[in-house]
């Protein structure tokens, strides 16, 4: 064997690569483990062990009550994500189309993602009073600018020599909509999905702490309260366990539409 | 199917056209006309308008005066009369390649989707994809891209082709081999054809007549009629006394052109 040889083997043994193997599996045990040993250092009122908020999420469970809660932040969310997604497809192909639009609603979304989602929530209180219609409106604020851009810089992105090679292929205006604006900016909507889903679920836990009666964040204000710490732990881990999970099946879903029409 | 193949070309008129941006004149009464099934190169060094001609000749920009009249209509960039195959090949990276073949003809509607995927597949065949018709765009190699791209604009049956340096950015080889395959589709589709190119070898190499334009807005600088026999091939066309006399001919052209360009940059800095 040649010295070239050998060195070649050993540069390969170097760069061993398992296909499929990664070391996010260690990310969540990682975690708990940090949990439980800090936890052995306070009294367990203050911070209770991983056992102890999975015995509180049993309670829950038992008794049904989560259920409601999970219920109503679902259809806050439901209401003011999607009334953000209607409207920022809308104004975001508009403002990517139309300059004079564009000019006028950048600085607007601009000054609104400049305020926390959450400063408006007093004001929507007195306005809408407590409930439903109050989280919808601060959850809809906070999702849809952010969308807005991320549509309207997709659909600047879309190539005037797509458009050029569309055109002279006898598409009319709204056949280059239908058929290549819109597939074209698929890629930014999925984007601008995803971007507004976490921006509205965290408006919504925010939102509940100061204006509901139920939903996850009321679950974690009202433990605060209370001075239930096990209540507190479970709702963290209830609102981020279903946004990481809305997230992946939600998504997945999507990009696998995306990827059909990209086929079809 | 050769004989069945044919399409044609019609005649194109360009008359007396003017057009400027803002307060700079590109043409000042530019006058060409190309008959039908003649395969026409535009020749000139960047700068010169060749572009903004071809985007004159569409459609996609209009003249100030004057017209741009195919088959005695003003041309207009939708017409499904012709077909335009851009420098980058730009197909759309959502659709596969028959798809993107087939896209003029779902515009058009009048097809079925059967009929649409049968002619969208010989002129994939015609260009060589046949079995890569269900690929991504990403795909296929540049040359492979701008061979889909052709048989796009191939598949509206188009009587005039507008090819805008469509080889410009394959390697040398691929370009020659592009050239070729070009010559044997028009030969048998019979298209009039209007290609942009700076590169002098091509254009001799395809054409009937080369036109060298002249720095704006002072139109064509010469008409070279192309006597080299057809068909052509690499072999005997390249290294034809004739064609190293055009091609001397034409780099004499271009360097005066260049040259001319240098001193209107030079008085324009003083």
């Amino acid at each position: 064997m040649s010295v070239v040889a050998k060195d070649a083997v050993s540069k390969n043994k170097s760069r061993v690569y398992i296909p499929g193997f990664s070391w996010s599996w260690l990310s969540i045990p990682s975690l708990l483990v940090a949990w439980m040993l800090i936890a052995t250092q306070f009294p367990n009122y203050i911070l209770p062990q991983v056992w102890e908020v999975a015995e509180e999420a049993y309670d829950w469970i038992a008794d049904g009550s989560i259920f409601g809660h999970l219920w109503a932040s679902f259809l806050e969310e439901v209401g003011g994500f999607g009334a953000a997604i209607i409207v920022s497809i809308i104004f975001g192909f508009m403002a990517g189309f139309y300059k004079g639009f564009r000019e006028y609603i950048v600085p607007l979304n601009g000054l609104f993602m400049a305020i926390p989602p959450i400063a408006w929530a007093p004001l929507m209180l007195i306005i809408f009073g407590i409930g439903y219609t109050t989280i919808v409106v601060v959850i809809f604020i906070s999702a849809v600018n952010p969308m807005i851009l991320t549509i309207m810089e997709g659909v600047l992105t879309i190539q005037g020599s797509e458009i050029r090679a569309a055109r002279a292929l006898g598409a009319k205006r709204w056949q280059l909509f239908i058929h290549v604006y819109l597939p074209a900016s698929l890629p930014f909507i999925t984007a601008a999905l995803r971007i507004g889903f976490s921006q509205a679920w965290r408006a919504l836990v925010a939102a509940e702490m100061i204006g509901a009666t139920q939903g996850l964040g009321w679950m974690v204000s009202m433990g605060g309260e209370i001075g239930n710490s096990r209540q507190v732990l479970l709702g963290i881990v209830l609102i981020g366990g279903v946004s990481y999970l809305f997230e992946r099946i939600f998504f997945r879903r999507l990009e696998k539409h995306y990827e059909v029409w990209r086929i079809q | 199917m050769a004989t069945s193949s044919h399409v044609g070309g019609d005649e194109l008129i360009i008359e007396d056209v003017h057009f400027s941006y803002g307060s700079v004149p590109i043409f000042d009464g530019m006058s060409i006309s190309v008959s039908p099934g003649e395969f026409l190169s535009i020749l000139g060094p960047s700068g010169c308008g060749k572009t903004t001609f071809l985007n004159l000749l569409s459609g996609f920009l209009k003249p100030d005066a004057g017209s741009v009249l195919l088959r005695g209509e003003p041309i207009e960039p939708e017409d499904p009369h012709f077909g335009y195959v851009f420098q980058s090949a730009t197909l759309f990276p959502w659709l596969s390649t028959v798809e993107n073949v087939e896209f003029g003809l779902r515009m058009a509607g009048k097809l079925t989707p059967e009929q649409r995927r049968e002619k969208a597949m010989h002129y994939l065949d015609m260009v060589g994809l046949k079995g890569f018709e269900n690929y991504l765009p990403i795909r296929l190699s540049g040359g492979m891209q701008q061979r889909a791209s052709l048989a796009r604009a191939l598949a509206m049956e188009p009587r005039l082709l507008l090819m805008d340096e469509p080889f410009g950015a394959l390697d040398a080889i691929t370009r020659e081999i592009m050239n070729d395959e070009l010559l044997r589709l028009w030969d048998e589709l019979g298209q009039t054809v209007v290609f942009i190119t700076h590169d002098i070898d091509e254009a001799i190499y395809l054409s009937d007549r080369v036109l060298v334009l002249n720095l704006p807005p002072r139109g064509v600088f010469k008409t070279l009629n192309n006597d080299l026999p057809r068909p052509r091939s690499g072999p005997t066309t390249r290294t034809a006394d004739l064609f190293w006399q055009y091609k001397k001919e034409l780099i004499d052209d271009i360097s005066q052109v260049s040259a001319l360009k240098k001193k209107v940059q030079a008085a324009q800095m003083n």
